[in-house]
Formats: structure tokens, C-alpha cells, sequence
């Protein structure tokens, strides 16, 4: 930590800054200085002060307390998109890089056609099929992105293969599951985590501008998105309801991108080739 | 040139139906029967579902749909709303030009200041400038769209009344443009960094700066040609992002558009919209892509003799 914080202070900071706003979030039910869903209608739309840091909304609930407890949806909703889409797709590239061959052939061609489709759409679609609510946001931002993973990771698997342990683990035998998963994703375990951490920034994004659409949380739950909605309404008389929650995301997406981009040097990885 | 476009052309028309048969299979697995969907609860006899079924073509075998499905996108006819029960195509039709134009807006502000920004950095890398350029990249790629609307509006019409946030014209487009650009300009302003700064260090920069060429006209003529290829080619993609920034800067601008449109639909569950405009965004896509490659193709010599 000391090291980082020498050779690349703004990430440190992003690492201390996300750790606040992650640790805010989880103990949520003790740091907040008010209920999140207390209703006080003799504070409806009340400025920011001692009692209400961050002011309140038009129902009189704390917006602090709010934006605290916000943290608990919204980074969640981002972290699982990302595992959901991470995982299937890191497969899917797995495999096709391993196999090769007609398989990795028609395999490509599919991604590339998904690729094909603007990833907001993609969401969209699959919100309108499946219904409204945070969990099909998550699932349809996850299908949204699986492309994107899948070819960054196809290309990885590709450059592990052609080394000389893959075929000593053929030639002693190993079946093809059990080299991919035992042989191939250690070896592109550094790539991972630089797309993980470059992504969980746009999931965030994603899934807070599918809740701002009034796609995915539904009222009265505190998620940023949905509060920025909100606000959005009572922007001339209390624009302290829509500059808090955004400033929540802007800073959680910073600080994801700046350590991603942290990583990406020291790792080395692909990247974002998308 | 021809050939070059016959081939571009072959391979997008495999691409488009692929994307079409997902997008069209992606709506037969909708839980539900679209004829209760369009009867939006309205009892029914079992007769008049069955003549729906019929007029619907669900009594089909799937196939066979697809097959109709397809003539019927490339005649322009999109089926019926559940919802306004008007033609789906004239219902995109109309909110097509406000899209347009914001789209078009966001473009010429992210190209201006994209290939502005990526140029000054570029050209003096490690400088002030390149960093205060990347500071404003990774804010650009950080922030949503949505609150950076919001804040534009707030800044800017409620607070010092520059410009209307409502109504038509030049200047209600100023902002949303901004709005929409945003994330073009980071996007482009890094990949022109890094093309430029790559490109500059290249032989036959160094030959045409050794000839004794004034410093503009090398950057302009040798350098800044071979640079651009790859910002064209992500602006093809980046125009993808700004379909879905369309999307929430129509909604925090209260503006007319395909975006509006698509929400609005999405949530009264008005599938032959959503489906149109789906399968209308990603044909338009596959088409800018298109041209794009045509351009690439126009730009450099060593696309036009293919891989060496």
C-alpha cells in the first residue's frame, strides 16, 4: 500500500475512497444519522444543514442517510452485472480460444454480431422482455456486455495455448475442462481482474442509468440512479436531490477506473481492446 | 474500390440477419401470450383470440414467421402498436429528425474537442497540457451522462440563464449536445493521443521532418493521416454508445426522439415498438460501420492492398 501510494498516489487515494464509500455502504444501518426511509413532512425539501448534511427530499428523508444506503444497491447491482457477465463470458472466450478450429470460427462470428448491437439497446431489450426491476437490470446489462468479455478473453486464450504446457498437459492426457480451468485460467488471471475492474465502472454506470429510466429500482428504495430520478423533478427548488446521488456514482466510477487503470499498467493486460 | 465494397457489403448482410433472428428470437421467449398482451385485459371470446392469432400470423410455424418477419422489416412495415394501435413505422418515422439532430449535435462537439484534446496531448506528450487532458478524459469516462445533463441544466439555464432548457432551435441544442458528446470526447481525445504520439515516432515522420518541412505541414500531411484510422474506426463504435446517450438525454431534456420513445414503450410494454426500433438501431449500426471501413479503406493505402 505504502509502495502504491508512492508510485502512483491518485490510485491509493481511489483505493482509500472506494474502501470509504464500500465500508459506508455495508454498515449502512449504524453510520447513518437518520432512518432512510423516515418520512417528516415538516422537512419536506429542507436545505442542507447540521441536522441534514445533504439536505432532504420532498418526503423530508435524510438524503445523507439516503446516499449511504444508496451505496448498498448500487454497488451490488454493479458487482453481481459484472460477476454474471464475467463469468459466462470469460467462458464462452475460454472455450472458443481453446477449441479453435469451426467452433471458435462460428463462435466469433456470433460475438461479432452481439458486438454488433449498441450494448444500451441490448439492455433495454432484454429489460422489456424479462419486466422491470433491479435484478433484470443486472441480468440485462450482464447479456449486454458478455460479448465484450468473451472476445478480450478469446484472445488471451489464444496467446496461452500455443505455450509448450498446454500440449504437456495434453500429452499426459488431461481433459479439456480440466486444462482450461487448471492450466489456462491462471495464465490469464492478470487480464481478468484489469477487465473486471475497467468494466465494474460502466456496470455502474449501466445499471444506475437503466434505474434513472425507471427501468430497474423502484421507489422507495435509496439507489442512486433512481434518486437522481427523483431529483430531477425538484431540481429548481432542491437541486441538492439530484447533485448528491450523482456525485455518489461519479466518485465510485472514478475511483474503479483509476484503479483499474492502475492495474492495467502493473498487470499489463490486454486492456480494453473493445 | 468496387470490389472492396461488394465484399464489405457481403459480409454486413450475414451480420444483419444474424442480429435479426437473435432479436427476433429474443421476443418469442417473452413470458405471456401477445395476444393477452394486446388485448392489454380486455376479456375476450376464444373466437376473437383465435381470428387475433390469425391476423397476428402466431398460428405459423416459427420459421415461417422469421421469413415473414424479415420481408416485412425490408417492405418498412413494423406491425401495430399495442399501445396507440397507429403503424409502428410512422410512429418512428416522426420522432426520427429530433434523434438526428441531437445525435448530429453530440458528433460535431465530440469531434471538436476529441481530435482537439488528442492533438495537444498527443503532440507534447507528458506536458501540462497532456496532463489536464487526461484529467478531463478519465472525468469524462467517469461521469454519467445523466447527472452531467442535470448539472448542465442547473448550471446553465436555472442558475444563470443562458440558455432555454425547453423548445426548438439552435440554442435548446447546445446543451444535450454537450450531454451526448461527453463520452465521444473522451473516448476519441485518448485513442488520438495515443495514435499521435505512436505515429510521430515512426521512420517517415522523421525523413520529413529531416527534409527540412515546416513542423505544420509534416504533423499535417504525414503524421495526422495515418493517426486518424483508428479514432475513425472507434467513432463507428462510439455512435453505438450515443444511440443509448440518446436515450437518457431525450429523458432529462424532455425532448421528442427514438429514445423517449423506446422508454416509453418499454414501460407500457409495447413490444412492436421496442422490437422496431431495435431492429431499425442495429441495422443503422451495422450501416455506419459500413461506411466507416469505407473510409478507412479511402484513407489508407494499406487497407486498399490488404494485409502485408
Amino acid at each position: 500500500m505504502i509502495k502504491m501510494w508512492q508510485c502512483n498516489p491518485g490510485a491509493a487515494l481511489a483505493v482509500m475512497v472506494l474502501l470509504g464509500i464500500v465500508m459506508a455502504a455495508i454498515f449502512a444501518a449504524w453510520l447513518t444519522p437518520h432512518d432512510w426511509n423516515a418520512i417528516g413532512v415538516t422537512e419536506s425539501l429542507a436545505r442542507p444543514s447540521m441536522r441534514h448534511w445533504f439536505g432532504a427530499d420532498i418526503f423530508g428523508r435524510d438524503l445523507l442517510s439516503r446516499v449511504i444506503a444508496g451505496g448498498r444497491y448500487s454497488i451490488s447491482i454493479g458487482l453481481l452485472t459484472l460477476v454474471l457477465g464475467l463469468v459466462s463470458g470469460s467462458l464462452l472466450g475460454m472455450v472458443l480460444g481453446y477449441a479453435g478450429g469451426r467452433i471458435d470460427g462460428w463462435g466469433s462470428r456470433f460475438i461479432d454480431v452481439m458486438l454488433g448491437v449498441p450494448a444500451l439497446v441490448i439492455a433495454v431489450m432484454v429489460v422489456s422482455i424479462m419486466g422491470v426491476g433491479l435484478f433484470n437490470v443486472a441480468l440485462a446489462v450482464a447479456f449486454a456486455q458478455l460479448p465484450h468479455y468473451a472476445r478480450i478473453l478469446r484472445s488471451a486464450t489464444l496467446v496461452v495455448r500455443r505455450r509448450l504446457f498446454i500440449e504437456a498437459a495434453v500429452a499426459i492426457g488431461a481433459r479439456s475442462p480440466s486444462i482450461i480451468l487448471t492450466h489456462i485460467l491462471p495464465n490469464i488471471a492478470p487480464t481478468l481482474v484489469v477487465v473486471a475492474t475497467l468494466n465494474l465502472g460502466e456496470a455502474i454506470l449501466a445499471t444506475s442509468t437503466l434505474s434513472f429510466l425507471g427501468l430497474g429500482a423502484q421507489p422507495p428504495t435509496p439507489e442512486w440512479g433512481s434518486m437522481l430520478s427523483d431529483g430531477q423533478e425538484y431540481m429548481r427548488y432542491a437541486p441538492w436531490m439530484m447533485f448528491f446521488p450523482g456525485l455518489a456514482i461519479f466518485l465510485t466510477v472514478v475511483c474503479v477506473n483509476l484503479i483499474g487503470n492502475y492495474l492495467n499498467q502493473r498487470l499489463g493486460g490486454a486492456g480494453r481492446r473493445a | 474500390m468496387l470490389s472492396y465494397l461488394l465484399r464489405s457489403l457481403l459480409r454486413a448482410i450475414p451480420t444483419l440477419l444474424v442480429s435479426w433472428a437473435l432479436i427476433f428470437g429474443a421476443f418469442q421467449v417473452i413470458p405471456g401470450d401477445p395476444v393477452n398482451l394486446m388485448l392489454g385485459g380486455v376479456p375476450a371470446s376464444p373466437q376473437v383470440r383465435a381470428n387475433l392469432r390469425t391476423a397476428l400470423g402466431l398460428d405459423r410455424p416459427l420459421p415461417e414467421r422469421f421469413v415473414y418477419f424479415v420481408r416485412n422489416i425490408s417492405r418498412g412495415d413494423l406491425g401495430t402498436s399495442y399501445r396507440t394501435r397507429e403503424p409502428v413505422a410512422g410512429m418512428v418515422a416522426a420522432q426520427l429528425p429530433a434523434t438526428l439532430q441531437l445525435t448530429a449535435g453530440g458528433l460535431v462537439f465530440g469531434l471538436i474537442f476529441g481530435l482537439g484534446f488528442g492533438l495537444l496531448s498527443g503532440l507534447k506528450p507528458n506536458g501540462v497540457t497532456d496532463l489536464v487532458v487526461s484529467a478531463v478524459v478519465l472525468l469524462g469516462a467517469s461521469i454519467p451522462s445523466f447527472w452531467s445533463g442535470l448539472m448542465l441544466i442547473w448550471v446553465f439555464s436555472t442558475v444563470l440563464g443562458w440558455v432555454p432548457i425547453l423548445g426548438q432551435g439552435f440554442a435548446a441544442l447546445i446543451l444535450p449536445s454537450i450531454t451526448v458528446g461527453l463520452f465521444v470526447v473522451a473516448g476519441l481525445a485518448r485513442l488520438v493521443r495515443s495514435s499521435v504520439i505512436e505515429t510521430m515516432g515512426q521512420d517517415y515522420v522523421r525523413t520529413a521532418r529531416a527534409k527540412g518541412l515546416h513542423p505544420a505541414r509534416v504533423v499535417v500531411h504525414h503524421a495526422l493521416r495515418n493517426a486518424m484510422i483508428p479514432p475513425i474506426t472507434l467513432l463507428g463504435m462510439q455512435i453505438a454508445t450515443m444511440i443509448g446517450g440518446a436515450m437518457v438525454t431525450e429523458n432529462i431534456f424532455a425532448r421528442p426522439g427514438i429514445g423517449t420513445l423506446l422508454i416509453q414503450s418499454v414501460l407500457a410494454r409495447d413490444l412492436p415498438v421496442v422490437q422496431a426500433i431495435v431492429v431499425y438501431t442495429t441495422a443503422a449500426y451495422i450501416l455506419i460501420n459500413l461506411l466507416v471501413d469505407l473510409l478507412a479503406y479511402a484513407i489508407d493505402p494499406r487497407v486498399r492492398l490488404g494485409p502485408a
